[in-house]
């Protein structure tokens, strides 16, 4: 079937073009060409107005009418039924998206270096060795060290983290922005040997 | 880390920056977990050893 289109619309072209052609290369059939055309197009126009009220007394424009009446009424009981629900579940997203309690507790991000750090392993592996006796003594200690540091006690070492030596304490704390616990803080038993091998 | 050539004990390799960052971290952190008297067996050489490629690595400068 999609032959036979095909082959009828390859046939029309051409003859359409070879029309064409040979209008162009012979004027007198062009000047018939067009007065066939001028014809055609008035009596198009003729019949046009006769042809649409034909077509509109026509069953199958009354049935198109009637659905498309169909079709709006059918639309609007449908956004009537629907608006409930819809309105429902928009109370419910914006619900959802409120803040919660848990969502108001302080930010890792709002935490300082000391804190995360203490907050972390660094407590549990070293705080009493390093005579802390809660997590809070060991992060103002963390802190301390960090904000008092001399720039010689300073170490920038690779990957974005920071070493830091406390002569007094005998403490190291390395600040690392990649780690999960944001770093860690011990007393390491070479002392200042050990700061000044890190890389 | 490349292994550019090999002559009876010796060797000559080519690290990156990251890499002697690394061997350096390393030794410190085995220099600073092991005991004296461990550190011979576990680790091949005796922890002055140890120490001393850890500073002869630390001189090179990797800013």
């Amino acid at each position: 079937m999609l032959k036979l289109r095909s082959l009828a619309l390859a046939i029309l072209a051409l003859a359409l073009l070879g029309t064409a052609g040979y209008a162009y290369r012979n004027p007198a059939f062009a000047a018939t060409c067009e007065a066939a055309c001028v014809k055609g197009s008035a009596w198009v126009q003729q019949h046009a107005a006769t042809a649409g009220s034909a077509f509109q007394k026509s069953k199958a424009y009354a049935s198109c009418k009637d659905g498309l009446s169909e079709s709006a009424s059918w639309r609007q009981s449908l956004s009537q039924k629907l608006a409930a629900p819809l309105a429902r579940t928009k109370q419910m997203l914006s619900s959802a998206s409120a803040p919660t309690d848990a969502q108001h507790r302080p930010q890792t991000s709002a935490l300082t270096a000391g804190q995360r750090i203490a907050n972390g392993h660094a407590f549990a592996k070293h705080g009493h060795a390093s005579g802390f006796a809660t997590q809070a003594q060991m992060a103002d200690q963390i802190d301390h060290i960090i904000h008092s540091a001399s720039p010689s006690n300073v170490k920038h070492l690779l990957r974005g983290r920071t070493a830091y030596w406390d002569e007094r304490t005998g403490m190291v704390v390395i600040v690392d922005p990649n780690a999960v616990d944001g770093g860690t803080s011990f007393k390491p038993d070479r002392g200042r040997r050990y700061f000044e091998a890190l890389r | 880390m490349q292994l550019l050539t090999k002559q009876d004990d010796a060797f000559s390799l080519r690290f990156t920056r990251e890499e002697v960052a690394v061997l350096c971290n390393a030794l410190n952190e085995a220099l600073e977990a092991l005991d004296d008297w461990e550190t011979e067996p576990r680790m091949g050489c005796t922890k002055e050893e140890a120490q001393r490629l850890l500073d002869e690595l630390c001189r090179i400068d990797l800013s």
